[in-house]
């Protein structure tokens, strides 16, 4: 997974187990799945603090993180069934999700979530 | 401060005979004292309208910081749209630490993988010794970068490595990945990922360029009731942006991308009429 800062200041922190990345924002956090968010488009998903400081998905108050997921590779593979001239059949087969190619952007958190007398450390 | 009343002083004026024809104003404590009022009010009316004037200065100074720093935010920023139509497959050469690039995944002589970048369709030719990876060293794996670039004295694009990251603004094909302890002749150990973007179908694209923006330190605190305009300053063909476009605008920053299909899109973005406190 790449990683990119956009701007400085505490950021959120993150886990990624397998495709399931952690976000965590002090006491709260939030589960992206990367295999299911990802489609045939490229997917954004942004992870904001809403007007009451709850992190969500989806564009709120405050960006706190975008996760970028490129679209789904295919390719060729001979099935099973032939056609009326006895020619093998293709399908598409969705290869897997390659982690290296999924992007997470980080937003410097709102200064109300920045213990300041814990060291930068967030409430 | 007492209170002054103005004091008109006459001279004591005699006729030849001696005679007072007009009474002199007298050089009295209570006079001298009147006098003495009225500068004192006059110092310190003069101190009076200096600190208000410096207030208003002060005032003054702070509005036109927030003017500069927070009502005229203003920034550029690179919108980049480049993307493999077909082909440049990166692979491993056998018994050597060298790279190639074919539009199959299969070496062919003649063969051309086709790209977009820099606002055109570019052809890679099918090319072997592309690129060496060097050898593993220090205590952690190093990540290495392939991508697309002009080379300027063969005037044809080709593949380049770069060490760490992918350099800004270049389409990227692979990441090589060199275990710290790699010292093989061949690139057995090293890891190649694809990072390709994609776009194989002229009709419609799989992947939207758009660009992430981060207002600097000040919040818009009435998100996203605020307008950004945009401006565009430099791109690859101006007749191909098509149409900027702001959208989801938050407290602390927004995206913008195009509609066309040029690439290199650089864009003044200035923010209109934010809410500060």
């Amino acid at each position: 997974m790449r990683i990119q800062e956009i701007n400085e200041g505490t950021k959120a922190g993150y886990s990624l187990t397998g495709a399931l990345l952690t976000i965590t924002v002090g006491t709260q956090s939030l589960e992206v799945d990367l295999v299911t968010a990802q489609q045939d488009t490229e997917q954004v998903v942004d992870v904001s603090l809403d007007g009451e400081r709850k992190i969500r998905i989806g564009v709120e108050k405050w960006y706190v993180a975008n996760v970028i997921i490129p679209p789904q590779k295919t390719h060729l593979v001979e099935s099973d069934e032939v056609d009326e001239n006895e020619n093998p059949q293709f399908m598409q087969e969705i290869l897997p999700l390659n982690v290296d190619e999924v992007s997470l952007v980080l937003w410097a958190l709102p200064a109300f979530t920045v213990d300041n007398d814990n060291e930068g450390g967030l409430i | 401060m007492g209170d002054y009343t103005k004091v008109t002083w006459y001279d004591e004026v005699k006729d030849q005979d001696g005679n007072i024809i007009q009474e002199g104003t007298p050089l009295s404590a209570q006079n001298m004292n009147n006098l003495e009022s009225g500068a004192d009010t006059g110092a310190n009316t003069v101190g009076l309208i200096a600190i208000e004037a410096l207030q208003h200065i002060n005032a003054i100074e702070k509005d036109l910081d927030k003017w500069k720093k927070q009502r005229l935010q203003q920034g550029t920023a690179y919108i980049y749209n480049k993307c493999v139509m077909e082909g440049c497959v990166v692979s491993k050469m056998t018994n050597s630490r060298y790279l190639q690039v074919s539009r199959t995944g299969t070496f062919t002589a003649g063969d051309v993988s086709k790209c977009h970048v820099d606002g055109r369709q570019v052809g890679v030719i099918d090319e072997q010794l592309v690129a060496m990876v060097p050898l593993g060293s220090g205590a952690t794996n190093k990540d290495y970068y392939v991508y697309v670039d002009w080379d300027v004295a063969a005037s044809r694009y080709r593949l380049y490595l770069a060490p760490d990251a992918l350099p800004t603004g270049k389409l990227g094909l692979y990441k090589a990945t060199v275990p710290w302890s790699d010292q093989g002749m061949d690139l057995t150990a090293v890891t190649l990922a694809d990072i390709r973007r994609i776009e194989s179908n002229n009709a419609f694209r799989t992947t939207e360029p758009f660009v992430l923006i981060s207002n600097p330190g000040y919040t818009l605190f009435d998100a996203p009731e605020y307008d950004v305009q945009l401006s565009i300053e430099e791109a690859s063909d101006f007749s191909r942006v098509g149409d900027l476009v702001v959208y989801e605008k938050a407290a602390n920053g927004f995206k913008v991308k195009f509609t066309g299909n040029a690439d290199n899109v650089k864009v003044r973005w200035t923010i209109i009429n934010p809410d500060i406190s």
